[in-house]
């Protein structure tokens, strides 16, 4: 629904997955809490989108860096 | 004629050991010597040799003989007494002192002074382990001094091109025993040590101790101490350390299993690094696998709790809200319905008793108003009676030959008195 072009191109910089995950742990919790209004939710979902597909492209990187490394398509 | 005669080897060790054994005083005897090159076998018989700085005698102590005939744990080194007979071994053409019984009557003075080179040399550190360097795991290129007896270093050689062809092996020639033995020792390792190798093997196949005293020599160890490359020592001795072996960073048995110990099979190695290679990558896989997973779980419940998730429900609840209203509108129109005709029922009910009770009050009213009209009295043989239009009341209103008309209820009878007289009392 909230697709953001703006994330997809982008990796994840100097953030480390790991604190990418940390953060998507905390928007779902707020996600997840009866009490947050639908603004704020719109905007926290927006933003763990954004992260999610910030992640995919730094996978998707790592990924092709493993396959380069292994020399083998079936990383 | 005994020129001309041809022996097999076994028929003159045999005579030997004949000649011998007609030598009465060789058949209890003492003789005193340093234990060197000590061993025992699997059963326990212990071979060595006795020294004295003038020869060596080979003796051997059967385990049987040790209950009674050793009273201390013997080693390398001690001077003893060693008493019993000579015989020759007829399969080696060697004869030996067979001993009955062993006593220690000191230290060799060798034995001594090496003693206080080792204690002088621990003193200093020279054995100390944090000198010790580490030997490379995979060494490219291998010093060797060594023997230059050709059949060692082309073995040498064979072990370590068996091993890994790829290898460079470097060798020194050394003399390894006599005078000059310790000088050219040291020399080969500073050379060696000068061309920037990867480990260096010091050694030879073996020999006695005496054999090996240049390895004893303080000059090869500071050598060997003071090399900059990692060195093996292998002098060919299982039991008995010489000091290169204490100086050295590692100790052997012999140089070709030094270079067997130092120098991986090359297939091993390129095998263990494929093997490694798919370790390393079945776990960046694993953690690769683990974060994607991760992502993907948290794609599903973000989306799962995202706005349009409770848009959706909002909706649902708003529909859930409607239904409830229609149902509820629907239940009162219902019950409205049912009411409204239970209620018509009781009207009609209500009505059609009421005119029935009507009707029927209305017949008990006819049937009543019938009943006072006189016609109706008429009906049951009643008639009424008129003469000259006037009721006839009395048998006094008429006479006899009077008209008179009898109306009944269905038409008139004109009829003529004959008699008219009153009842009589």
């Amino acid at each position: 629904m909230a697709e953001n072009t703006q994330g997809v191109s982008e990796g994840l910089g100097d953030m480390s997955i790991e604190a990418a995950l940390g953060r998507l742990e905390e928007i779902a919790a707020i996600l997840e809490n009866s009490q947050t209004g639908l603004k704020e939710s719109l905007d926290v979902y927006s933003e763990g989108v954004q992260l999610i597909n910030r992640c995919k492209n730094y996978l998707c990187d790592v990924e092709k860096e493993m396959i380069m490394l292994t020399g083998q398509g079936e990383a | 004629m005994l020129q001309n005669s041809i022996y097999t080897v076994k028929e003159l060790n045999e005579k030997i050991q004949e000649l011998v054994a007609g030598e009465p005083w060789l058949g209890n005897l003492g003789v005193e010597g340093e234990i060197s090159g000590l061993g025992r076998d699997k059963r326990g018989h212990m071979y060595f040799s006795l020294k004295d700085p003038s020869g060596v005698l080979s003796a051997v102590m059967f385990a049987g003989k040790q209950t009674y005939g050793l009273k201390f744990e013997p080693k390398n080194g001690d001077k003893v007494h060693a008493f019993g007979h000579i015989d020759v071994f007829v399969r080696d053409g060697k004869y030996q002192l067979y001993v009955d019984r062993l006593v220690r009557v000191g230290e060799g003075e060798v034995n001594a002074r090496l003693e206080k080179l080792i204690a002088r040399l621990d003193s200093m550190g020279l054995f100390s382990e944090e000198y010790k360097k580490p030997i490379p795991p995979y060494p490219r290129k291998i010093g060797i001094v060594t023997a230059g007896a050709k059949a060692a270093i082309s073995d040498i050689k064979a072990v370590a091109k068996r091993r890994d062809p790829y290898a460079q092996l470097i060798c020194y020639p050394a003399t390894v025993q006599g005078q000059y033995a310790a000088a050219d020792i040291s020399r080969g390792i500073e050379v060696l040590d000068s061309m920037g190798l990867d480990v260096i093997i010091v050694g030879r196949g073996g020999g006695s101790k005496e054999d090996l005293w240049a390895f004893n020599e303080e000059q090869v160890a500071w050598a060997i101490f003071n090399a900059e490359t990692p060195i093996i020592t292998a002098t060919g001795h299982e039991i008995d350390n010489t000091v290169a072996d204490m100086v050295a960073d590692r100790r052997e048995s012999n140089p070709s299993t030094a270079v067997m110990h130092a120098l991986p099979v090359v297939a091993d190695t390129v095998a263990e690094l494929d093997g490694r290679c798919q370790y390393l990558t079945a776990l960046m896989k694993n953690r690769y696998a683990a974060m994607a997973r991760a992502v993907d779980g948290y794609e599903r419940q973000i989306k799962l709790l995202g706005p349009e998730a409770r848009l959706t429900s909002q909706l649902e609840k708003i529909k859930d809200i409607e239904e409830l209203m229609n149902r509820a509108l629907k239940d009162k129109l219902q019950v409205t319905a049912d009411r409204l005709n239970q209620d018509g029922d009781r009207i009609e009910r209500a009505v059609v008793r009421k005119y029935e009770l009507r009707s029927n009050a209305l017949a008990v009213m006819t049937e009543r108003i019938h009943g006072l009209s006189p016609t109706a009295k008429l009906i049951n043989g009643f008639g009424y009676m008129e003469s000259d239009g006037k009721p006839v009341r009395s048998v006094h209103d008429v006479r006899p030959g009077s008209d008179i008309e009898l109306t009944l209820h269905d038409g008139k009878i004109q009829a003529v008195v004959s008699n008219a007289a009153g009842q009589e009392e």
